[in-house]
């Protein structure tokens, strides 16, 4: 009993550390310390990959993640117009859009066959 | 209640598509056009004129021939005006089209593909119908596709043709292949070599959609056959400019082979301009925030995003997971900047034979991305509120607001508000002035069919003269779409000989400019002595810096370096006529042959030539002034034949050149004494032939005639059009007496 909870408990902070973990790289990103390059992106998208195959987190949970960024490059594109910030934060959106598509095909075609 | 809610939706839709019709019209004052510009759109002004030369002057040398696919739609023109005589009104009614079958034909298709859930007539469906209309119509005036190019017809033609022929899969009834080969056979434009970044940006993703829509979403079976028939049919239709279109394409010498086959082509033209785009014009937040040419930031730019986004955390959708991943590619080929991997990828892109031609991406994947973003947002839109139905009518009413808002300089007709680039503020649209009418009917009735050039001399092919009361005309020359006549509107008309006009121009060269025209078979003269235009047009458009042509009085200077006389005056247009004396005839045999050019440029006779050194050298040609040439004559049948006749003498031993002032083309072949010759080039740019008299066996009067081969393409197309045509009624008559007996 002890030893399920111990690993439920894990299992969450693992969780939590790699959304933290994606979370921090953004704002490095956002604040330009880590450089104009892919790395950013593919560190998070290949740890998010792997928390949506461990922890089965759903399409829904990654347009979450979509919906932020799509609300975070709109408020960069209102105020200061279609500048580098706003287009890396466009990049971000991107990039999730993409994982979520890919679970939401996965889950529409295979899961939910019914649904049109 | 219900039938009466869905009355009030037709009439909702019936008021919005009126509106769209009228409003094209108070966009410009009555009897106020704009036809300037790189493509021209001078069919507006007499289509029957257009038509005509177009019919005849097909020159299949490269991008000469690729709006030859306009004729069908100039055709319709004619027909048009006969209802429609002003010219404004004529511009106000395609305009108008253009908006309402935009919105029409989307508001169908969104009904369409929505009616795997509902019923089509049911109220909601009608609705989000109607709001994607609107969303669709927000896109696509983006580019200010009223005054552009003639190709821009892709806005409503895209999505028309796609409805169509997703009704002809889903009931396989011919009648709608019949309006879609119809359409197509009218806007053949669209379909010719200049709208290839439209066809190819937009058909393959389109279709791909549309057929995993029907076979896997509405479990459809394609009719494959059926499929192949109508695309066998739209080739035979649009034969008369795809077949020319295809031989210029596999010719290797021809410049659309070039553009589209060259390393150096795809390195310079395709990537290096790809490359200096991609840093200000792709941006991801520009195409998903869609703003209007005003550039405006409000909160309103969130709604049509948001909404497509809230759809995929509402409900599980096969259709919006299909249309979210034509939306992603769509999104990521039109931003061309997303990570540096994407960007290594779209650039490796390049490498494909033809991909250049994306390389304004972000204009030329905009109809294939606004087509998927309407579609994203319609089903979004119905998934998240198909039970919030109240809910929905404000949202709607919301987004259709700031539609409004986003687009009111397009539909207030701002863009015919603009001035001309660079100028003192001068509008770009204008009232016809009578002289300039009366000028083109002056050219119209010269006997000859010398060529003509027009001054003020431009950069870099463009004619430029002053409305009756206020704006002005810039854009391609009037005078060849309308006579038929060669013109010289631009330095860059002149080709390999545009820098030494330049030069000749600027040291006050006499003999040299001579030389230019002549070599051009420059007989007139049309001047246009409106001082306004060297006051008010800016930049290096008219070479103000040199001195022989930067007034209206210089230009008379120039004008007096040649034996000339004025045959029509009226208003500010003169026609002059230059002595035949030193205007070389457009077929000629050379008195002197030189091997270089700058050597031609200075010669005293104006009957000289310059050919290549090796020939030259082979048969002992130049530097010798023949006095002995033969007698020609010639007549010219028509733009691609010219019948010719010369008299060869014992005496005749030594070759001569036979000179065609033509563009040099490897088809234009000389039959003599029934022998095919092959042409070579002369003075730079035209057409010669070697003649050796000692292998004529034949001696005293020879006639024979020049022909350029590659025109029977022209030919074979038409045929295959006419039999298309044909082809395309019998399968209506059959169609419909096979539903007749069924029914």
């Amino acid at each position: 009993m002890f030893k399920e909870k111990l690993l439920t408990m894990k299992n969450k902070i693992l969780f939590f550390l790699g959304f933290l973990i994606i979370f921090i790289i953004f704002i490095l990103d956002m604040l330009y310390l880590l450089g104009n390059h892919d790395n950013p992106f593919i560190i998070s998208a290949m740890l998010y990959i792997f928390l949506v195959m461990y922890k089965k987190i759903s399409s829904k949970a990654t347009f979450f993640f979509v919906l932020f960024f799509l609300f975070f490059m709109g408020a960069s594109y209102i105020y200061r117009g279609p500048f580098r910030t706003t287009e890396r934060i466009g990049e971000w959106f991107y990039i999730f859009f993409l994982i979520g598509m890919i679970q939401y095909a996965y889950e529409s075609f295979f899961l939910y066959k019914n649904k049109k | 209640m219900c039938m009466k809610l869905i009355s009030v939706h037709y009439f909702l839709v019936a008021f919005i598509a009126t509106i769209f019709f009228v409003l094209p019209f108070f966009w410009l004052p009555d009897g106020f056009v704009d036809l300037g510009g790189d493509s021209g759109r001078l069919y507006f002004f007499d289509p029957d004129s257009v038509f005509k030369q177009m019919f005849l002057h097909q020159v299949p040398q490269g991008f000469g021939s690729h709006m030859y696919g306009i004729l069908p739609y100039v055709f319709g023109l004619s027909v048009l005006k006969v209802f429609i005589p002003s010219m404004t009104y004529l511009i106000a009614f395609e305009n108008g089209i253009k908006l309402l079958l935009s919105f029409l034909f989307m508001y169908l298709f969104v009904i369409e593909i929505l009616s795997i859930y509902r019923n089509k007539k049911d109220t909601f469906i009608q609705f989000v119908g109607v709001i994607s209309g609107l969303v669709y119509v927000g896109f696509i005036t983006k580019y200010g596709w009223v005054k552009s190019l003639e190709t821009h017809h892709y806005v409503f033609l895209n999505i028309a043709i796609l409805y169509l022929f997703l009704k002809f899969i889903s009931t396989n009834k011919f009648i709608f292949a019949f309006f879609l080969l119809l359409i197509t056979f009218f806007q053949s434009q669209n379909f010719s070599f200049s709208a290839s970044p439209q066809i190819f940006s937009f058909y393959p993703f389109a279709l791909a959609f549309l057929f995993l829509y029907c076979r896997y979403i509405r479990n459809i079976i394609i009719p494959w056959r059926s499929f192949v028939g109508i695309f066998a049919l739209f080739v035979l239709l649009h034969g008369f400019h795809l077949v020319p279109m295809i031989a210029t394409i596999f010719d290797k010498d021809s410049s659309i082979n070039n553009y589209i086959f060259s390393e150096e082509t795809k390195k310079n033209a395709g990537l290096s301009y790809f490359d200096h785009n991609r840093q200000s014009l792709g941006k991801i937040s520009m195409q998903l925030f869609q703003p209007e040419y005003s550039l405006q930031r409000t909160i309103f730019v969130f709604l049509i995003p948001l909404i497509g986004l809230l759809g995929f955390i509402k409900q599980k959708s096969k259709l919006l997971s299909l249309i979210g991943i034509f939306f992603l590619i769509t999104l990521f080929l039109i931003s061309a900047n997303i990570t540096i991997i994407g960007i290594k990828i779209y650039r490796m892109l390049f490498s494909i034979p033809g991909f250049m031609m994306f390389r304004s991406f972000d204009e030329k994947w905009h109809g294939a991305f606004s087509f998927f973003y309407t579609l994203l947002f319609a089903t979004s839109f119905y998934l998240l509120f198909k039970n919030k139905k109240n809910f929905s009518f404000f949202v709607g009413f919301v987004i259709i607001f700031s539609i409004l808002l986003r687009i009111l300089p397009f539909l207030k007709g701002d863009i015919y508000r603009n001035a001309i680039h660079p100028s003192t503020n001068i509008p770009v649209v204008f009232d016809i002035p009578p002289g300039w009418i009366n000028s083109i009917n002056a050219v119209k009735s010269l006997k000859d069919d010398s060529n003509i050039i027009l001054i003020p001399l431009t950069f870099p092919y463009f004619q430029i003269f002053y409305g009756n009361s206020s704006g002005a005309y810039v854009g391609i020359s009037t005078i060849q779409p309308l006579t038929g006549r060669k013109d010289f509107a631009g330095f860059w008309d002149f080709g390999v000989y545009e820098k030494d006009l330049l030069y000749g121009l600027n040291q006050e060269e006499k003999q040299k400019i001579l030389q230019i025209f002549s070599l051009h078979n420059i007989k007139y003269v049309l001047k246009n002595s409106d001082q306004r235009i060297f006051k008010n047009f800016l930049g290096n458009m008219l070479y103000n810096d040199i001195r022989l042509i930067n007034s209206n009085d210089t230009y008379n200077e120039l004008l007096s370096f040649f034996p000339t006389r004025k045959i029509y005056q009226e208003g500010f247009f003169e026609l002059y006529e230059i002595s035949k004396d030193i205007i070389r005839p457009a077929l000629y045999i050379p008195d002197i042959i030189y091997s270089d050019k700058n050597e031609l440029l200075y010669s005293q006779s104006f009957r000289s030539a310059s050919i290549d050194k090796r020939f030259c050298e082979s048969y002992a040609l130049c530097y010798q002034l023949n006095s002995n040439i033969p007698n020609l004559s010639f007549y010219k049948k028509s733009p691609f034949e010219y019948v010719y006749a010369f008299t060869i003498n014992e005496d005749h031993d030594h070759p001569f050149i036979l000179a065609l002032l033509e563009y040099f083309n490897k088809h234009w072949n000389l039959y003599l004494d029934g022998e095919k010759l092959p042409p070579i080039r002369v003075n730079e740019y035209a057409t010669g032939w070697i003649i050796h008299p000692e292998k004529i066996n034949k001696k005293g009067e020879i006639y024979g005639v020049i022909k350029l081969e590659i025109q029977k393409y022209f030919v074979y197309g038409r045929i295959l059009t006419v039999v298309g045509i044909v082809l395309m009624f019998i399968n209506l008559l059959f169609s419909y007496k096979c539903s007749k007996r069924n029914y």
